[in-house]
């Protein structure tokens, strides 16, 4: 080419023009990539996130500190915090959490805020419209106020805060968490509000719940005697979280004692509630035959069309275990507190492991990221466990209003002005969407007409009346816990924690054992709020709460042993209605059994019951399905995996071939049964569970239910079983062999951000949704404990992840394999910082001004 | 010459300056120092693409390459080392890109003089810093780029 045939100049410009196209491609972000310039930059990019794993000993100024604070790191990478004052504890708390976790701690909140559009662009609008709908910043606010009037919380979660700023504040861009990397943003300035939303957040997943509107769908499609009978509101053969038999009402130890003649007196003192509502009254107080209206099978006259039910946020089924043993039935002596909480697996890890002492504080357990305290753990005197209370305080009113300004409503017969709140979304890469949050006295409407948010359920114009919106101060109820050091002060210590409730186990060195079924709860008529209910009526709004004394509660039972599996609270005696929504499954039947069994429990032991994967609903119902396909005629194949099942030990071990073939079974029987009936917007409606399911198979072998009401030949039970296992058989036949069950249900613990490269995917462990391992595909587990309280209390625990959130890190998911090979770690609880040099890796001195 | 300069100023910059800097070091060494577009781009893609890889390689192996295994999942690449490549190749192609641009500034505004003999030399990068070290004039050989000589390359030898 000739280089005298175009001017010269053209040259440079066109090489320039292309270097900087390279450039400003290379930084913007094209679709879900990030700024590959920017990412890559070995400067300052992501690979600034590839931990070396070597600490050193360094010391930090912090000011902000009164004094001096040393946080000494185990070989776990477990921060033991040692200070000298509470302030400088939860300084150095959220200053260390927000070294090892920092994230994690922001995009919670952020979610939990309705302010992820900010991050994450345009898709994430209406997430956050529906968090702004349910009231949640709106609440937080109010907690944040409420933290501020009592003074000890706010103290706390000002420090906390202070010390995530000051960990802020000295990064520079290249050392933020590679996710910020990532996704391009930069950490924003932490405030107690933050820490006020991980708590709406925590009561969102554990109170969030209820089947109301399935359950009103069921109720208009087949009527309330159908409900009456396949929706108990209590199973009769799951043991009650407090034992039958314990008295209610003021217990005995409490300073106030009225002694049991009395307790007829305190019930009356509590005014019981008149039921308002004719037409919910028949079906909610668990079907009067006032309606001996047959259950209609399809079909019948045509029922309304069904309000749309999305799939459900809070894992329904979600769980936990606790349970506590007295000395006088362990082989030591001295009691044993066990807890595992059942909560969606993920990484970063829900949990932080650490240990904090200051005067008055020595304190060894799991802390929530983005929050001060120790949520489940041991001090020198006492431990403690907590899994899901379940009771319902989250309740729907159908709202009339007078127009579509929404401006008034229908209440007791009058109009009543609505209040409106608009909310600001703000949006990257958009413009900010306003929003205008309509809220009753019930609480917030949380759709309106026709609106559809992605992925949750609630019904459009109605009202939404949840216990977490009400202002409370669960922060203040955990930093009393962890400093409580016998029953009176723990007992005393629940006061302030109202949502979600919880079954709190409590065992002391001093030799207590106790549960409390704990949190605030409203006075409701029975049955109130189990179905939707008409916002108009008056007699429908909650009214007042069951004072601390009416909680169902017990201490050392003589039993010597205490448990909970989110099962019903209390027996029918008890006079209170506290929901309906509890989890009478196989689990607490088989803790139940395992724990009355034991007469001379190890820790060991209380670990392996932890572990325990036998299934309960099989051992139940297998022999009797198997007796249905006796004579079936079956593929030779078919026919040896009958007998591979038949010889099954009810244990869904991680490599057992038999669970995954039951599992297959047991899904394809269920939806054989009850597909046809709800029809093809079944997901609209409650199913009858699997429990009430089971029953019926053994009970009720004859019923209509079985009959696929869409085909002319009337199907029975035993036709069903036969082919739904010769389908269990081809679904879980792989290469001619049936499949694993770790292999058939891969344990998924997945990013946070869904991001699969830094998911920790297929993992093989054993347990299932009714053994005591409750470990399904993507929940279970969250953090395992065990605690002998001996003279110096000893621990036992181990959590699916590690103790650092940065997928770079070796500690990012360290402890998963020994996790799911049911081990677990001896808990290092120190004395003082210079205490077992030995187990120590590394120190940190922060020093104040 | 222009090679290790670039890869020293890419290395040394890069814990001051944006992430960009590579592009603006070549462009100042590509004005500066080649004696021809090839070898511009040659010795900027070389420059800064191993100081970016260097260091790429460097942490990931105090990392026990963990983290580029899950970078590699994240952008479907099979290993760990197709990141500390791809980090190479991002670094090499703002230092070759820049270089050049300097290297056609320069043989635009400061045209050689007409005459000077020139002597044709491989056009590797790796040949080319030799070159500069021992001083042997280069030549623009390759029919891809201009046939501009570089009239400061005395005053860069």
């Amino acid at each position: 080419m000739n280089p005298k045939s175009r001017p010269g100049w053209i040259k440079p410009v066109a090489l320039g023009g292309a270097l900087v196209l390279f450039l400003v491609l290379i930084d913007s972000r094209l679709g879900p990539l990030p700024s590959l310039g920017r990412f890559f930059n070995p400067f300052s990019g992501f690979w600034l996130n590839a931990d070396d794993g070597r600490p050193k000993d360094v010391k930090l100024r912090a000011p902000g500190l009164n004094e001096t604070v040393s946080i000494v790191f185990d070989k776990r990478q477990v921060p033991h915090i040692f200070a000298q004052n509470a302030h400088d504890l939860f300084f150095a708390q959220g200053y260390i959490t927000a070294r090892d976790r920092l994230w994690q701690m922001e995009i919670q909140t952020l979610a939990a805020a309705g302010r992820l559009a900010e991050i994450l662009g345009p898709e994430m609008i209406e997430h956050d419209r529906f968090q702004r709908r349910l009231g949640i910043p709106q609440a937080a606010g109010q907690a944040v106020e409420m933290m501020k009037k009592n003074g000890e919380s706010w103290q706390a979660a000002q420090a906390y805060a202070e010390g995530v700023n000051a960990w802020i504040a000295e990064m520079e861009p290249g050392d933020y968490p590679l996710e910020y990397k990532l996704l391009d943003y930069a950490p924003g300035h932490w405030t107690p509000l933050n820490t006020a939303l991980l708590n709406k957040h925590m009561q969102w997943t554990l109170s969030g719940m209820g089947d109301d509107l399935p359950l009103t769908n069921t109720l208009s499609k087949f009527g309330a005697d159908f409900i009456a009978l396949y929706f108990p509101e209590r199973r009769g053969d799951v043991p009650t979280v407090i034992p039958s038999g314990t008295p209610w009402g003021p217990r005995a130890d409490s300073s106030s004692a009225a002694g049991p003649d009395s307790l007829g007196g305190f019930f009356r003192s509590i005014p019981f509630l008149r039921v308002p509502d004719p037409d919910l009254r028949d079906s909610a107080a668990g079907g009067g035959p006032t309606k001996s209206q047959p259950a209609p099978r399809s079909k019948g006259p045509a029922s309304p069309d069904p309000l749309p039910v999305l799939p459900k946020s809070p894992t329904p089924g979600n769980g936990s275990n606790n349970f506590v043993v007295s000395g006088s039935r362990t082989l030591g002596g001295h009691p044993i507190l066990a807890n595992d909480p059942h909560l969606d697996l993920g990484l970063p890890s829900i949990w932080y492991e650490v240990q904090l002492s200051a005067p008055g504080i020595a304190v060894y357990g799991v802390s929530l990221p983005g929050a001060p305290a120790v949520v489940i753990g041991f001090n020198r005197k006492i431990a403690w466990g907590m899994t899901n209370g379940n009771d319902d305080v989250f309740d729907w009113y159908r709202i009339t209003f007078k127009d579509s300004t929404l401006g008034e409503y229908m209440h007791g017969k009058q109009w009543k002005p609505t209040r409106k709140v608009v909310e600001a979304i703000k949006v990257r890469g958009g413009a900010t969407v306003l929003d205008t949050v309509v809220y009753t006295h019930q609480g917030p409407l949380v759709l309106k007409s026709q609106e559809r948010p992605a992925n949750r359920n609630s019904p459009s114009m109605h009202a939404l009346r949840w216990l977490a919106l009400d202002p409370s101060d669960e922060l203040l109820g955990f930093i009393r816990i962890m400093k409580s050091r016998d029953y009176g002060e723990f007992s005393a210590a629940l006061e302030p924690f109202h949502c979600p409730s919880q079954n709190f186990a409590f065992a002391s060195v001093s030799g207590d054992i106790a549960m409390f079924h704990h949190g605030l709860f409203p006075r409701k008529w029975k049955g109130q709020g189990r179905f939707t209910m008409d916002g108009s009526e008056p007699g429908n709004d909650w009214s007042g709460w069951l004072p601390r004394s009416a909680e169902p509660a017990v201490r050392n039972p003589a039993q010597g042993w205490l448990f909970s599996a989110n099962q019903t609270p209390a027996d029918s005696t008890y006079p209170f209605y506290l929901g309906s929504g509890f989890a009478d499954g196989q689990r607490p039947k088989r803790l139940a059994q395992l724990l009355s069994e034991s007469d001379s429990l190890t820790p060991d032991g209380a670990f392996r019951i932890l572990m325990d994967d036998y299934d309960m609903h099989a051992s139940e119902l297998l022999p009797a399905l198997l007796e249905r396909i006796a004579k079936a005629p079956l593929s030779p194949e078919d026919s040896a995996a009958r007998r591979d099942l038949a010889a099954w030990d009810y244990r869904h071990t991680a490599h057992g071939k038999a669970p995954a073939l039951f599992d297959a079974w047991w899904r394809q029987l269920y939806r054989a049964i009850w597909q046809d009936e709800f029809g093809a917007d079944s997901t609209h409606y409650q199913w009858p569970d699997k429990d009430r399911t089971r029953r019926m198979i053994l009970e009720e072998p004859d019923a209509d239910w079985y009959d696929n009401i869409t085909t002319s030949p009337r199907e029975t039970l035993g036709f069903l079983a036969a082919r739904t296992f010769r389908e269990a058989c081809a679904l879980t036949r792989t290469g001619g062999k049936g499949r694993e069950w770790a292999a058939y249900r891969p344990v998924q613990i997945r990013h946070l951000a869904r991001i699969d490269a830094f998911s920790s995917l297929g993992v093989e462990s054993g347990g299932c949704g009714d053994c005591v391992n409750a470990l399904k595909s993507t929940h279970g587990p969250s953090w395992r404990m065990v605690v002998e309280l001996g003279q110096e209390p000893r621990g036992y625990g181990i959590y699916p992840g590690g103790q650092s959130g940065n997928p770079g890190s070796a500690h990012y998911g360290e402890f998963i394999r020994d996790w799911a090979g049911g081990k677990s770690y001896p808990l290092l609880f120190l004395r003082g910082p210079g205490s077992e040099a030995g187990a120590i890796s590394y120190r940190i001195s922060l020093r104040g001004k | 010459m222009a090679l290790l300069i670039l890869f020293a100023a890419a290395l040394a910059g890069g814990y001051i300056f944006p992430w960009w800097w590579p592009a603006i070091a070549a462009y100042g060494i590509g004005f500066w120092l080649p004696r021809n577009a090839a070898s511009a781009f040659a010795s900027g893609f070389a420059g800064a693409g191993l100081a970016w890889a260097g260091l790429a390689a460097f942490l990931d192996w105090r990392n026990h390459h963990l983290l580029s295994g899950r970078i590699a999942a994240l952008f479907h690449l099979q290993t760990g080392w197709a990141v500390v490549a791809l980090t190479g190749i991002l670094g090499g192609l703002m230092g070759g890109l820049g270089a050049w641009a300097g290297y056609a500034l320069r043989a635009y505004a400061m045209p050689r003089p007409a005459g000077v003999a020139t002597v044709p030399v491989g056009g590797t990068a790796g040949s080319l810093s030799a070159d500069g070290e021992t001083g042997i004039p280069d030549s623009p050989e390759s029919a891809d780029t201009d046939a501009d000589p570089d009239p400061g390359r005395t005053a860069a030898t």
